[in-house]
């Protein structure tokens, strides 16, 4: 067959626009699948053009359009040259076909897939399956007489419905198989998660380009620029349009929206269609053609998703159910003329399914034969952490700026690490989004690190702490001391009014509602509002649920938080002041108490206490008798009164005896009362209730007069009881006590020898300070530390024996302490040191007189004084006294084992 | 305490008798609790805090329950739940009327019942605690007040 140029120059042009496919692929598939994959799969569409020209170039064209061997593979034109044009621009043709079926698989398979497996995949397309089949179907086009077996049989495929489309389709199925869905497609509860396309906008300029590409990949396959070529481009569009608005007539009902993949793949599955008998059909059937299409596009993806078969764009049902349907479509629609078969329709619709049974057997036997092989070596599809990663980064070491961004966004998302920041690459659309998400993450970190502060602070505040919004409800963080305060807990989002009326009484709780509205109305001055807080100073009432409350004082402090002129808020602080409440009114009430009781006691202290207690439990039995006589429910009540009127009269009588008018007076109201019920013939319970309540004060007097009575005869008996030598000891052994504690030591004083009760009062008080300042002398000086008393063999506590001794007109008081004793040396030392004499008159200074050094003024060995001791003041004074009672005194002592004081004192002063 | 608040707890008492039976219930003499238990079968106790603080009570016998039971329910035979509901409610009709004359700073707590001997109510209570028979029916019961 000859060609012109005219016809050379239309074929080139055509594999040019099937050339063109190849962009239209790169970008659907990329522009329908993930960001995180799209390089990958543009960058498969692009390998697998090199590869399948190469491979097609070498092998694939001679298997297919090669001298045939039996109608089964050609057997010549590998590596196919020629010096004419028409045979090279046939092959190009031809390759750019092979490409296209390729490129098929690229998208089905996408996000899962290793590149090196795809590669694979694309050789054995282009080396084998491909070319093979083809020649089954075209083989003989180069040659000019058809020469496969398929052909011979009367198959008509034009521009490769089957051949191309679904063959390529086939082998994507075969690897979907095989692969499995991509993770995360397919929930455990069936229903199919939407993995949505990274680029949309692409993806419908890829389906516009392939549209495009398609004038040349069916005008082309006239082979030369006849008059078919108009027609046949015409009925390709038409298919195409009539296959996107069949797709998205029925989908959008269905799926309740005009789903990108209906119209996009609509078109598709409509060109798909057409293309085997686009030559043979009139425009109105490739209108049928296309419409059909689209639904079996449609309803086979969800089938495809029901079999849980991920196709990644769709290219099953647009390649291989479309492809399907075109080639079927031949044999219902062709016109038997054009397609020269001589076969009757019923007989070419059986030739196309064979033709069509033959392909998928071929082409999926093969690849999944083969796949399975290679995926049984090596796996062909990525691990888990790599298909979630992306295979841009994980294939390519690529990445993009979008999805660098998801990066950090998923990893702050499952690390809650708000420190993160998103890589900011600039002149880039997601570098500035990362900029501005990181502005807001700052933001948001330094809000977030200002909040976990607040929360800290109201975690641990004592007082309750919490803002109240304009409609009076109180806000989410609150101290949680609020919650222990209010004795409940969830207070976040209630209204502080319903809250306060469950423990603030009605009256102030209402004034409190009016309070806090004006407190958001910012024309009152707040200077005179806060003046008239009703709660600054509020009784709570919490029923403890036991028929008993819980009372408590709480004080509310307000602030306003201002917007402006707007009252946004207000900070409320309450506290619990129950505790100073109540020691307050404690003191008031002891003071009150000690009032009356002065008071009472100026009535009753002219009576003598013996006479006192027999009126009082006189009064006590007769105030029984009467309480009886109410309680004893039966008998006559006039007896019963006229018994009470005879025993009130006697309390009254004897309370004036004793001039206790208070009890007089009380006795006589209810003597009256009773007076006037006795003329009552047949007086009610409830005239008795007035006779009850001036009992009841009766009753209350004489209780509160036993109490008095019982506290003032205590302290006389007690300070009788022990008398001024019993007070003496405890005094002497109790400051003994509190002076050994503040030094840490420990002392008993045992002074039951000693009397000084028979000595006058004049002599008692100088002998009693004399014994003090010995005490306090002992316990800061004499004395050591019970451990250094434990390690000289002494007990740990040190002992100090206090006796006294008549004898004849003296009275010798011994004291004694078993401390450490004077260290003369020490004495002596002192004396040189302050002055008071050199060192050799102190050395010959005798034991007595060195002695005598601590009954001077002034002298004192010890360092630093205290309030106790190291004033020099203390033995001094005793020296004082011990003239002024003209006594006499003597000392002996020894060091480590004690110190002893003799006082003499003369008896001429007591009172025998 | 003051006598017109006394006669006011008091007729709180005798008109539920009234509305509820048609009997009005009658007084005894009242009296001044001492140490000694003053509590019959069932015992309703309400605390009072705000602006009087201490307690009150109602105890009734079973037989005086019963009958009151009767009139109210009808002749279904009263079980002991039943008998610590009327006590109940009797006490919250108390302790409502009580509001009503008192006021709404006279706060009145949940009331509880008690059944027996009860020995920890006077810690309720604010001594001096005043005991009114109320006698329906032939019928003793108690009402004790002990307010500051």
């Amino acid at each position: 067959m000859e060609h012109s140029m005219l016809d050379i120059m239309w074929v080139i042009m055509a594999a040019s626009l099937v050339f063109v496919m190849q962009a239209g692929f790169a970008m659907v598939e990329s522009g329908l699948t993930r960001s995180k994959n799209s390089i990958n799969v543009a960058i498969k569409n692009l390998t697998d053009l090199g590869v399948s020209l190469i491979v097609y170039w070498l092998v694939g064209f001679g298997l297919m359009f090669g001298l045939s061997f039996s109608g089964i593979f050609g057997t010549s034109e590998f590596f196919f040259d020629s010096g004419d044009a028409w045979p090279m621009v046939f092959c190009l043709f031809q390759a750019v076909f092979c490409s296209t079926a390729a490129t098929i698989v690229s998208g089905a398979v996408a996000e899962r897939m290793r590149y090196i497996s795809y590669i694979f995949a694309t050789i054995l397309m282009a080396l084998v399956i491909y070319p093979v089949f083809g020649h089954w179907a075209w083989g003989g086009a180069l040659q000019g007489s058809a020469s496969g077996w398929l052909a011979k049989l009367g198959f008509v495929d034009f521009a490769g419905s089957t051949v191309v489309h679904s063959v390529g389709a086939w082998v994507a199925l075969a690897i979907l198989v095989i692969i499995g869905p991509r993770a995360g497609r397919y929930k455990s509860d069936g229903t199919v998660a939407p993995l949505s396309g990274s680029n949309i906008p692409m993806a419908v300029l890829g389906v516009i380009l392939l549209w495009f590409g398609w004038f040349g990949f069916n005008g082309g396959s006239t082979l030369a620029a006849s008059e078919n070529v108009a027609g046949i481009i015409l009925r390709t569009c038409l298919a195409g349009a009539a296959g996107m608005l069949s797709a998205l007539l029925i989908g959008w009902p269905l799926l309740k929206k005009p789903d990108v993949n209906l119209v996009i793949n609509g078109a598709l599955a409509g060109l798909v269609a057409i293309t085997a008998g686009c030559h043979a059909v009139s425009a109105p059937q490739s209108i049928l053609i296309g419409l059909v299409a689209g639904v079996l596009m449609f309803a086979s993806s969800i089938l495809l998703d029901k079999l849980r078969i991920d196709d990644a764009v769709g290219a099953i049902p647009v390649h291989l159910v479309a492809g399907i349907w075109g080639t079927l479509a031949v044999a219902i629609f062709g016109n038997p003329d054009i397609l020269g078969t001589g076969l009757s329709p019923l007989e070419q619709l059986g030739i196309q399914g064979l033709g069509i049974t033959v392909c998928g057997m071929w082409s999926f036997g093969v690849a999944w034969l083969v796949v399975k092989l290679i995926n049984a070596i090596t796996p062909i599809r990525v691990s888990q952490i790599d298909e979630a990663n992306g295979l841009n980064k994980a294939e390519h070491g690529v990445s993009t700026e979008i999805y660098d961004l998801f990066s950090v966004l998923d990893q702050q998302a499952k690390t809650g690490d708000l420190s993160l920041r998103a890589p900011e690459e600039p002149f880039t659309e997601a570098g500035q989004i990362a900029g501005m998400y990181n502005n807001v993450m700052s933001k948001l970190e330094a809000d977030t690190i200002a909040k976990d502060e607040y929360l800290q602070i109201l975690h641990n505040v004592s007082d309750g702490l919490f803002l109240l919004d304009q409609d009076g409800v109180i806000g989410p963080y609150y101290a949680a001391s609020l919650n222990k305060i209010f004795e409940t807990d969830q207070l976040a989002g209630q209204k502080l009014s319903a809250v306060l009326a469950r423990f603030v009484a009605e009256e102030t709780r209402a004034v409190a509602e009016d309070f806090l509205q004006s407190c958001f109305d910012s024309r009152i001055a707040w200077r005179h509002l806060e003046k008239m807080n009703p709660l600054l100073d509020a009784m709570a009432y919490f029923d403890n649920g036991q028929g008993d409350f819980l009372e408590k004082n709480l004080q509310f402090l307000f602030r306003r938080l201002e917007d402006g002129s707007v009252v946004k808020r207000l900070l409320i602080l309450v506290r619990d002041t129950s505790a100073e409440k109540n020691l307050s009114e404690e003191i008031e009430k002891t003071r009150e108490l000690g009032k009356q009781e002065m008071e009472m006691l100026y009535r009753v202290m002219h009576v003598e206490p013996k006479t006192l207690q027999e009126f009082l439990d006189g009064l006590h039995r007769d105030l029984e008798a009467i309480n009886g006589q109410f309680r004893a429910g039966e008998g006559n009540v006039h007896e019963r009164l006229s018994q009470v009127f005879r025993l009130t009269h006697a309390i009254k009588g004897d309370a004036e005896l004793l001039q206790l008018d208070f009890i007089g007076g009380k006795a006589e109201e209810l003597e009256n009362r009773v007076r006037e019920l006795l003329k009552v013939s047949e007086p009610g319970g409830e005239e008795f209730l007035a006779l009850t309540l001036l009992y009841s004060e009766l009753a209350s007097a004489s209780t509160k007069l036993r109490e008095l009575l019982q506290k003032w005869t205590g302290f006389q008996a007690q300070t009788q009881s022990i008398g001024f030598d019993g007070y003496l000891r405890q005094s002497l052994a109790s400051m003994a006590s509190r002076l050994a504690s503040r030094y840490n030591k420990e002392v008993s004083l045992d002074a039951s020898g000693l009397s000084l009760q028979f000595l006058s009062p004049q002599l008692r008080k100088p002998i009693k300070d004399i014994l003090v300042q010995f005490v306090r002398n002992a316990v800061f000086h004499g004395f050591e530390t019970p451990d250094v008393r434990g390690n000289q063999g002494k007990a740990s506590a040190g002992l100090i024996q206090i006796s006294g001794l008549r004898q004849d007109k003296m009275l010798v008081v011994r004291f004694r302490d078993d401390g450490k004793g004077l260290d003369t040396g020490a004495l002596r030392q002192e004396a040189v040191k302050r002055g008071l004499m050199d060192s050799a008159k102190a050395s010959a200074m005798s034991e007595r007189d060195a002695l005598g050094l601590i009954f001077q003024s002034g002298f004192t060995t010890v360092a630093v004084a205290d309030s106790v001791a190291g004033k020099g003041i203390g033995m001094s004074l005793v020296r004082s006294l011990v003239k002024e009672t003209g006594s006499s005194l003597s000392m002996r002592t020894k060091k480590g084992a004690y110190t002893e004081f003799v006082l003499s004192i003369p008896l001429s002063g007591a009172k025998q | 305490m003051t006598e017109v608040e006394l006669k006011a707890f008091t007729r709180v008492v005798t008109q539920y008798f009234n509305n509820v039976t048609g009997t009005a219930a009658q007084l005894g003499l009242p009296y001044i609790k001492g140490e000694r238990q003053e509590t019959f079968d069932y015992t309703g106790v309400i605390g009072i805090s705000g602006s009087r603080k201490g307690g009150v009570y109602y105890t009734a016998g079973k037989q005086l329950l019963e009958a009151l039971g009767a009139f109210i329910l009808g002749d279904e035979p009263l079980d002991d739940e039943a008998l610590y509901d009327l006590v109940g409610e009797l006490t919250n009709t108390i302790a409502g009327n009580m509001r009503e004359i008192f006021g709404s700073n006279f706060l009145i707590s949940v009331p509880i019942i008690m059944k027996g001997k009860i020995d920890d109510i006077v810690i309720k209570l604010k001594p001096p605690v005043f005991i009114i028979p109320i006698i329906w029916n032939g019928m003793n019961s108690h009402l004790a007040i002990g307010l500051e």
